[in-house]
């Protein structure tokens, strides 16, 4: 039985991680930067010259994977599922830096016992050396078998003081199941109001997308996710996919978010990371490494609303999803990882074009990262 | 400033220490493209941290010196070097993490002209920091094309390739791998920054359409399909390998590994697919405990 007064109150201690360029290149070489390497636009998030952090990374930083299962809180872990992801950005995410961020859960409710329950919970991610505010990172679990929790608390709060319990059920609003077939949501258009937990009129599913896009994922994309920490076996593991009824290893839920970002930096952004201010988006339907994602987004003013799809598998696979843009952010925000990557790029440059005996440093360094 | 053989023979090049753990063992094996079939677990076994194992190869990208070239005073005109040889013998099979040290000496300085340049060969003995034994020795060699001419010098041993011999007939086995668009971006992060490999303007300023794949990278290619054609569960029987560098290869263009069984050893190059070019060439080989497979054996008498 899942312990709402123990999940509610429950809070990570604060974690740093110290980043760094090469750590940066990772994630946006394994959420499919770079897969042309002559584009530059590209380049900026996969190498050194004005490298720029994916700002989704904000994601895998400094994070308590498998927080949830060590909690003591009586989650059923086979049964958990990501839900939704979720990211307010207050000042872009340097290319290198140390980050602290402490998890707390936010709400935990009860879709009633057939349905499971969902645990809410964020991180505000800190920049260790200014302590500025970075950006805020939500994200929810959806706990299959542990839904109708409040009605054995209600029971004993009502025989010990006839009280009401602060855990109540709430209504089903389309609770992030697996998907087993094509959904019509998968072309969500943007609505008035960018409210993610209110699913898009019906009436407004003609228009056509602003922007379409599709992007391959690694047949070992799940296998360079993990390095970023979210070691879960059943990203890796065939044998243990299989028991989980999978036909094969998983993509992380977060590889795909990563994604959902290049897709919007790509359409809306021209490249540039600063400009992306939120982004949001629910996980439908589990996506394997080697698929190719079509994403369909639309666009009204600083909103976006998205979905996506593998249309070799006629599934659905991310819906709900939301971003917010705004102008590029100028280079000072972040101007001590600009100068650290621009050092390297600039000092490159002067040697390559510099004879024997005239400089006595090499070109470029070996593990200049470290 | 010309050449100075004696200056050059004896430069002393500093050791390096190199920690790596798990993560950087398995970014390598990404970095070569293993991975691309991730349910294939003679190529999981390179990637999970549970029985991890490491690509013999990696030996040549740990522990090395980097780019010792470079440093003032070693006579040579370092922006006119480039990679001609690689090699390694392992004296006993490389850990997936650990902490190594390498010691790196001048083992030959080659007059092959002025038109071609000075063959400059090194050795690179590699310790396991935790109990001081010798792990592998990591054989080099790079041609300082602007540098040829000097005059004197050593005489070429031919390096751990001197052995080699033109294979005949058709390849016991060839191997086909496909290296990613981006495949040089992930090999890179293993440590050779050498923005060849990533800027398309310094690749258009060396003379390249496009960034080209690392050298090491190729070579660590190669060895992935020895052992998958020879040891595919047992990496570590790959105990000694060496090849020339030829021609570039592009990020994106597949492989062929074309390998021949000359006795104990295996003879191998490796092919741009399409193009036909050799990208290694004069390639050697040793498989510890290689016993020909049944199907190459004579038929044994009798069998009814």
């Amino acid at each position: 039985m899942l312990d709402y007064d123990r999940l509610i109150r429950w809070r990570e201690p604060e974690l740093a991680q110290r980043y760094t360029e090469r750590d940066t290149m990772l994630y946006g070489l394994g959420v499919g930067f770079g897969q042309d390497p002559t584009d530059e636009r590209e380049l900026r998030f996969v190498y050194e010259r004005g490298l720029q952090a994916v700002p989704s990374m904000a994601s895998v930083l400094a994070s308590p994977w498998g927080w949830l299962y060590r909690a003591g809180a009586g989650v059923t872990a086979s049964m958990a599922m990501h839900g939704d992801q979720g990211l307010v950005v207050h000042r872009p995410l340097p290319p290198r830096g140390t980050v602290v961020s402490a998890l707390r859960v936010t709400d935990v409710q009860d879709k009633g016992r057939d349905k499971g329950a969902v645990v809410h919970f964020e991180r505000q991610l800190h920049e260790q050396a200014s302590g500025d505010l970075l950006c805020t990172v939500t994200a929810t679990m959806f706990c299959r078998a542990d839904g109708g929790f409040s009605e054995a608390r209600d029971a004993a709060a009502g025989a010990a003081a006839g009280g009401a319990s602060h855990a109540q059920v709430v209504p089903d609003d389309a609770p992030p199941v697996r998907a087993t077939a094509v959904s019509a949501p998968a072309d969500a258009p943007p609505a008035d109001e960018p409210d993610p937990d209110e699913p898009p009129a019906r009436e407004t599913l003609v228009r056509a997308p602003d922007a379409v896009c599709e992007f391959d994922t690694l047949p070992q994309a799940a296998l360079m996710f993990r390095l970023h920490g979210d070691t879960n076996p059943i990203h890796a593991d065939p044998a243990l996919a299989a028991r989980a009824g999978f036909p094969r290893p998983v993509l992380h839920g977060l590889c795909s978010y990563g994604m959902a970002a290049r897709a919007i930096l790509a359409s809306f952004c021209d490249y540039d990371a600063s400009r992306l201010r939120s982004l949001g988006l629910r996980f439908s339907a589990p996506v394997f490494p080697g698929d190719r994602l079509r994403f369909s987004l639309w666009r009204a003013g600083g909103e976006v609303r998205f979905a996506a799809t593998v249309p070799a598998r006629r599934a659905t696979v991310l819906t709900r999803g939301y971003a917010a843009i705004g102008p590029a952010v100028g280079p000072d925000a972040s101007a001590a990882g600009r100068a650290a990557a621009s050092a390297i790029g600039s000092a490159r440059d002067a040697a390559a074009g510099g004879r024997a005996g005239e400089t006595a440093d090499a070109p470029w360094e070996e593990f200049p990262w470290r | 400033m010309a050449l100075n053989y004696d200056t050059l023979r004896r430069w002393q090049i500093a050791d390096v220490e190199r920690s790596y753990d798990a993560r950087d063992t398995i970014l390598y094996a990404l970095g070569l493209g293993i991975g691309g079939d991730p349910c294939d677990p003679a190529q999981l076994q390179f990637l999970h941290e549970d029985g991890l194992r490491a690509l013999p190869s990696m030996a040549v990208v740990l522990a090395y010196p980097p780019l010792w070239y470079w440093r003032p005073g070693t006579t040579v005109d370092p922006t006119r070097v480039v990679h001609a040889e690689q090699g390694f013998v392992m004296h006993r099979p490389l850990p997936a993490a650990g902490r190594l040290l390498g010691r790196t000496a001048v083992t030959g300085v080659v007059d092959k002209g002025a038109a071609v340049g000075a063959l400059m060969r090194t050795e690179c003995r590699v310790h396991d920091q935790a109990d001081g034994g010798l792990v592998c020795t990591v054989t080099s060699a790079s041609m300082a094309r602007a540098d040829g001419g000097f005059g004197g010098g050593d005489a070429d041993d031919g390096g751990p390739g001197r052995d080699w011999r033109p294979p005949e007939g058709e390849p016991e086995r060839t191997v086909r791998i496909p290296t990613l668009p981006q495949a040089a971006l992930v090999y890179r992060l293993s440590g050779d920054a050498n923005p060849l490999h990533a800027d398309p303007r310094h690749a258009r300023a060396a003379g390249f359409d496009r960034p080209i794949l690392h050298g090491r990278c190729t070579f660590g290619i190669a060895a992935w399909a020895l052992v998958q054609a020879y040891c595919p569960m047992a990496p570590e029987r790959l105990t000694a390998m060496s090849a020339r560098f030829a021609r570039p290869v592009f990020p994106g263009e597949a492989l062929l590994t074309r390998m021949w069984r000359q006795g104990g050893r295996i003879a191998f190059e490796t092919l741009v697919e399409g193009r036909g070019t050799p990208a290694l060439a004069r390639g050697t080989a040793v498989i510890a405990q290689d016993d020909p497979p049944p199907a190459d054996r004579p038929a044994a008498g009798g069998q009814t």
